[in-house]
């Protein structure tokens, strides 16, 4: 299974361009030109070679090389199913905007700007994306520290001088409702219509902490643009500070819905680079997890998007539901929500004696549940009168914006991580990529509604599998670089001296760069790791699902009405804790 | 404390019917900021379901006298949180669930506050990351407790670590290691 360009648009690139330089690895391959022929390079690659589908946009600090920043530019040749990388230095701290190219690289190149400082010439509106306007640090340089500067004094309300030992009265920078008003008012410069309407940050119906900004003529919605960054926690930032294992509990708290599969997603990437190949049993662990998790995060859509339309009743039924698979997910990792239930070559723990007889009873009993909430939703007139047509998104769209999971497929793309680069067991099982025909918020509904049946299969089949794997090893510990057991280390010293070693130096990952995604509920979950041959890695970038869809709701709100904004938003289904990272 | 006749008569004082009506109908003002935020829907829905202890969410700050602050506090969030809080009528009450807004969880970062106690008071602090429902629920039976004792005018004693749930684990009254 290999993912990168291959030979032969290779040789094309270097024939009409001289200046590039090729590096070929197997898990990254990536072309760099210099500034001026950038913009060229890159639309040959979209129209010539069919590298039309826009993945991802980022930098990276090199602090004593001079330019200091490059820009990694990811894409994707939707024909082939081939990806490719092309990299440019920043000269002059600057790149030229692709926006023209591709319209889903305008937050990517404002995150860029925002994180490191690098300006982008022509970009239509340059702001911040996460930090407020009047901050004043670039923090994911490599000179900026992990906790920031004391900048704001800030005791505890409580009057108590220290409540820990590393307790500091001096806080990070805060900001103000000025500094605020100054934020909202440099993302609609020109007010074109009648009045704006700040719907969130903390809204019920905004799924989170976003805030969107409303420019309206009546109750019509001229132009629109959202303020992300109200859970930004710096994750990518603290991914640079701890080991490998040490951040898969991140991996959960940015996707907070479906922390298995961004586990997974990430746990697949480090072992790929590493060469640690998981046991069998852990890879059909890993895809049920994974399953259940879909099932589970797409319930909590179903109930709060049918909430949102005005239909309670659903929402009480998905949580019992969800209620169900919690529990599952709570005995076999020990903890609801954020499971830190994958490691490095395996998972944490052995399936408990039962789970799967529990498994098999939830699965036998949900279809007749999904059924029921059909019934109620899917033919019902309000349900259809707010759906259909509303929000239709085309396939241009699609590959212009990047647009990943349910909501590429309703629009008739069949974009599907574990189809075209199967990792764990999705080889080895059988199931169907539902798609749309329309694109509309209807035909998003009908997708999400088809993937967790999808889903039940590929667990039934997992099951299976797993019924007559029972006592087999979970987690290869052979390799010098998974952890050991629990009962290994009290019971041997070498795996004793393994465990304090990895623990406190990290794995060390050899020299290079990996990109690989996983298809989560909410789209492509990539996870791109620079290492330098040192236990932790130079730069991890995450590539989020739901950043990129969300970017598409500015542009399908446009000419309609504010009501619509909820259908909108509850489709494209965004997890804050994602898109802000 | 009210004293109850046989014949049906209740005998009190202004306060104590107030703060009985308060303690029992704490509306939260449905603030979600992250992970937390899905666990107090999982409070509020239809296993757990806190409308059985006149827990009703509300949409808007100046309905509500309760602020669960249900995920990560960043800087960014910080003064529109503490802009809700101060929308909110008196008496008001705070509940920090959570790691992240109890003490920055596992964010030290430049984007994080620490702790959501350095802009708003806060009245219960619920351990957990996220916490269960069941840790939710032992938080806001702990505010009514709380209301209850600052009426009668008694001093509020602190809560001892063991009474503090965990993950799954259910308060015990003693730990068997006697610590």
């Amino acid at each position: 299974m290999h993912l990168w360009i291959d030979g032969q648009d290779l040789d094309q690139i270097k024939k009409s361009f001289d200046s590039v330089e090729i590096s070929r690895s197997e898990n990254f391959v990536s072309v760099q030109i210099n500034k001026e022929k950038l913009l060229e390079l890159l639309s040959f690659l979209k129209d010539k070679l069919g590298y039309k589908m826009f993945i991802d946009f980022f930098c990276m600090d090199f602090p004593v090389q001079s330019p200091r920043f490059q820009g990694v530019y990811l894409l994707f040749n939707p024909e082939k199913m081939r990806r490719v990388a092309v990299k440019c230095w920043a000269e002059g701290d600057s790149l030229p905007s692709a926006t023209k190219l591709w319209k889903g690289i305008k937050w990517a190149e404002r995150e860029a700007w925002d994180m490191f400082g690098v300006r982008f010439e022509g970009h239509e509106n340059l702001v911040r994306m996460f930090m407020w306007e009047t901050y004043q640090h670039h923090p994911l340089r490599k000179d900026f520290p992990l906790r920031g500067h004391g900048e704001v004094y800030l005791p505890p309300l409580s009057g108590e001088e220290s409540p820990a030992h590393n307790y500091s009265p001096y806080h990070t920078a805060l900001p103000t409702m000025e500094d605020l008003e100054i934020t909202q008012k440099k993302r609609l410069p020109e007010k074109k219509a009648q009045i704006v309407l700040n719907w969130g940050p903390l809204h019920p119906g905004t799924h989170g902490t976003i805030w969107f900004l409303f420019d309206m003529e009546g109750e019509e919605v001229k132009e629109c643009d959202i303020i992300l960054g109200q859970l930004h926690r710096g994750v990518e930032k603290i991914a640079e500070n701890i080991t490998y294992t040490q951040f898969i509990p991140y991996t959960d708290r940015m996707d907070y819905i479906s922390a298995l599969c961004s586990q997974v997603a990430y746990v697949n990437a480090v072992e790929k680079h590493l060469g640690v190949e998981p046991t069998e049993k852990a890879k059909y662990i890993r895809t049920m997890m994974c399953e259940l998790q879909r099932i589970n995060s797409h319930l909590l859509w179903l109930g709060t998007y049918a909430l949102d339309l005005g239909a309670l009743t659903i929402f009480l039924y998905t949580f019992r539901e969800r209620e169900k698979i919690m529990d599952i997910i709570e005995g076999i990792a020990g903890i609801r929500l954020n499971s830190t239930y994958i490691r490095i070559g395996g998972v944490a723990k052995d399936l408990p004696e039962g789970a799967l007889d529990v498994i098999e009873h939830f699965l036998n009993d949900f279809p007749q549940r999904l059924k029921e909430y059909e019934t109620i939703l899917t033919k019902n007139r309000v349900w259809l009168r707010r759906n259909v047509d509303v929000g239709v998104i085309t396939r241009e769209d699609v590959y212009s914006y990047g647009l990943t999971g349910a909501v590429a497929r309703a629009s008739g793309v069949p974009y599907d991580v574990r189809m075209f680069q199967p990792t764990d067991a999705y080889g080895d099982v059988d199931f169907d990529v539902p798609l749309g025909k329309v694109g509309d918020s209807y035909d998003r509904y009908l997708v999400r509604v088809e993937e967790m049946r999808q889903s039940v299969r590929i667990i039934k089949q997992c099951v299976k599998v797993l019924r007559q794997m029972e006592g087999e090893s979970y987690i290869n510990t052979e390799h010098p670089f998974v952890l050991p057991t629990l009962d290994q280390v009290f019971n041997s010293i070498e795996a004793m001296v393994k465990d304090f070693n990895l623990r406190i130096y990290g794995e060390k990952l050899p020299e290079g760069e990996i990109y690989l995604s996983g298809e989560n509920p909410r789209g492509e979950l990539g996870f791109y790791i620079n290492s330098k041959g040192e236990g932790r890695p130079y730069r991890l970038r995450v590539r989020s699902g739901a950043f990129y869809n969300l970017q598409v709701f500015t542009e399908l709100i446009k000419g309609r009405t504010v009501a619509d904004a909820v259908v909108l938003l509850g489709s494209l289904d965004p997890v804050v804790g994602e898109t802000d990272r | 404390m009210a004293i109850k006749h046989n014949n049906g008569i209740i005998l009190t004082t202004v306060e104590e019917v107030l703060s009985w009506g308060r303690r029992n109908s704490l509306w939260p003002a449905s603030v979600g900021l992250a992970c937390c935020a899905i666990e107090m829907m999982h409070t509020a829905a239809s296993r757990f379901d806190t409308d059985r202890l006149g827990i009703i969410f509300r949409g808007s700050p100046r309905q509500s006298d309760v602020l669960i602050v249900a995920g990560t506090v960043v800087n960014k969030v910080a003064p529109m949180l503490k802009l809700i809080y101060d929308q909110m009528p008196d008496p008001k009450w705070v509940i920090s669930m959570g790691g992240c807004s109890s003490a920055g969880g596992p964010f030290p970062t430049y984007a994080t506050l620490q702790g959501v106690d350095r802009i708003i008071p806060v009245d219960v602090y619920v351990p957990g990351c996220p916490p269960t429902p069941q840790a939710l629920l032992w938080g806001i039976l702990k505010l009514q407790k709380k209301i209850k004792a600052k009426k009668e005018g008694k001093v509020w004693e602190e809560i001892p670590m063991e009474k503090v749930p965990t993950a799954s684990q259910p308060i015990k009254e003693k730990s068997p290691f006697g610590f």
